[in-house]
């Protein structure tokens, strides 16, 4: 059965970290790790060599960087690729999606996130992680980066579109109740609707389907 | 008059002029060796913080890369234990949290060490992201507006450290509510202008000694950038920094 499993190589330079991944991996049934890589140079040729479904590529490595490794990945037309960073590199994490990763997932996600991460983006869908800051959500609104094609915006009923403006604005579903005299498990409900119409999985995630889609316009303050 | 008398008055005039080239000489000498001094000042601090910002540059490195694997690593391994019952559930997630709180302290100290950013995307971005940390761990509203260009890596770098250091003092003793920060190209010179509306200071006092490291640091970087510094405040009126940096 090891034909289903989702094919996955992982890249980064510290060998603790690729130990631990790895672990972490190989004990979920739907996983399998078939090749690791400790530079974006070895990534290049692994992937060539392999063919597969679904890359995790540290960002900063010695030699070939994580980002330039996924342009050139993402030139042979390979998409399903997952950016790997640390806490505070932002600027990167814009980078790689710019050169055509599909989602992201910082280092110190949360239990549960990386595997969840990498089924996603099996999927053609974007990830992006949990601990996503609101500075983030920024900066990738105004990159280049978008998944999305031209969405029907008639997809989501005027409450839903309340509800993504008020997730946007970083209300909790408690604070949206109080808002729109709901019940909390009433915008819990239209919440996982919301998500499962996106096809996203964080507060993130909608936040940037909608500034990308236009449903939400984020105010720059210079 | 008496050829004696020309002599006596031709021997005061040659006395007077080697004496004014005596003192012209002991005044352009000295001069020349004030300026030396400064100059040679100016690149003994010039040198010593190209030593300091090197290795502080490694150690952020270090800092940010290895330590921070090496705890995403250990945090990895913690989320592989399985069948927990709910006390070691609750120890583990504790762990990992500590684990967090380790990383976001290492982030501080590494990013106030050295901003990768800086390096990677220039001033202007780094700029953006000290602002930003400035707007979302405090009340203070920072109206900015910079385009700074693209500097040599050292001269960024110096640029970078005096708005840090004058943001620094900001947050922790000015009081104020309002930062306005920008930076302007005006004929051959940049100009960056830092005010802000809180409790200002005596200048007397606090320049006469350069008291505090941090207004030494700003002033020996603004003398390696060559940069006029024009600093405004009274008790009361909040700080205007003004830095004329020739390019």
């Amino acid at each position: 059965m090891s034909s289903l499993k989702i094919k996955v190589i992982i890249a980064d330079d510290h060998d603790v970290y690729r130990d631990g991944l790895r672990l972490l991996l190989n004990a979920d049934e739907e996983i399998e790790i078939i090749g690791e890589a400790s530079n974006g140079k070895q990534l290049i040729e692994l992937v060539k060599e392999k063919h597969p479904d679904v890359i995790v590529a540290d960002l900063i490595m010695p030699g070939v960087s994580g980002v330039e490794a996924i342009k050139e990945i993402y030139k042979s037309g390979i998409t399903r690729i997952i950016a790997l960073s640390t806490f505070d590199t932002e600027y990167l994490i814009v980078e790689a999606l710019e050169a055509g990763s599909l989602g992201y997932i910082l280092k110190n996600a949360q239990k549960g996130e990386i595997i969840e991460a990498i089924k996603t983006v099996n999927e053609y869908n974007p990830y992006y992680c949990k601990s996503t800051s609101s500075r983030l959500v920024k900066l990738i609104s105004k990159s280049k980066f978008n998944p999305y094609t031209k969405q029907n915006l008639d997809l989501f009923s005027d409450k839903e579109k309340e509800i993504i403006t008020l997730i946007c604005e970083e209300k909790s579903s408690e604070e949206i109740g109080n808002i729109l005299f709901m019940s909390k498990r009433t915008v819990d409900g239209i919440r996982s609707k919301i998500l499962s119409k996106m096809n996203v999985k964080t507060v993130a995630g909608v936040a940037i389907y909608a500034i990308k889609n236009s449903m939400y316009f984020v105010r720059h303050t210079a | 008059m008496y050829p004696h008398e020309t002599r006596i008055y031709i021997a005061i005039l040659i006395g007077v002029i080697i004496f004014l080239s005596l003192i012209g000489f002991f005044i352009v000498t000295i001069v020349r060796y004030q300026r030396k001094k400064v100059a040679f000042h100016v690149e003994k601090i010039k040198e010593q913080f190209y030593y300091l910002d090197k290795e502080r540059e490694r150690i952020s490195k270090d800092l940010h890369d290895d330590l921070g694997a090496s705890l995403s690593a250990i945090k990895l391994r913690l989320q592989c234990l399985k069948n927990l019952n709910n006390e070691n559930s609750s120890i583990i997630e504790n762990a990992e949290m500590q684990i967090d709180e380790v990383m976001k302290k290492i982030r501080h100290i590494s990013f106030n060490m050295m901003p990768g950013v800086l390096q990677r995307r220039g001033l202007d971005e780094a700029l953006k992201e000290l602002i930003d940390i400035v707007t979302d761990n405090t009340d203070i509203t920072v109206n900015y507006k910079f385009h700074a260009g693209i500097f040599e890596k050292n001269n960024a770098l110096h640029i970078y450290r005096i708005a840090q250091e004058i943001l620094n003092n900001i947050v922790k003793h000015s009081k104020a509510t309002v930062v306005n920060f920008t930076i302007v190209k005006i004929k051959s010179a940049i100009e960056l202008s830092i005010s802000d509306n809180g409790i200002g200071f005596k200048k007397k006092e606090i320049t006469t000694n350069l008291k505090g490291a941090g207004l030494k640091n700003i002033s020996w970087r603004a003398d390696i950038l060559k940069a006029k510094v024009y600093l405004t405040t009274t008790p009361g009126n909040g700080v205007d920094y003004l830095f004329k940096i020739p390019i």
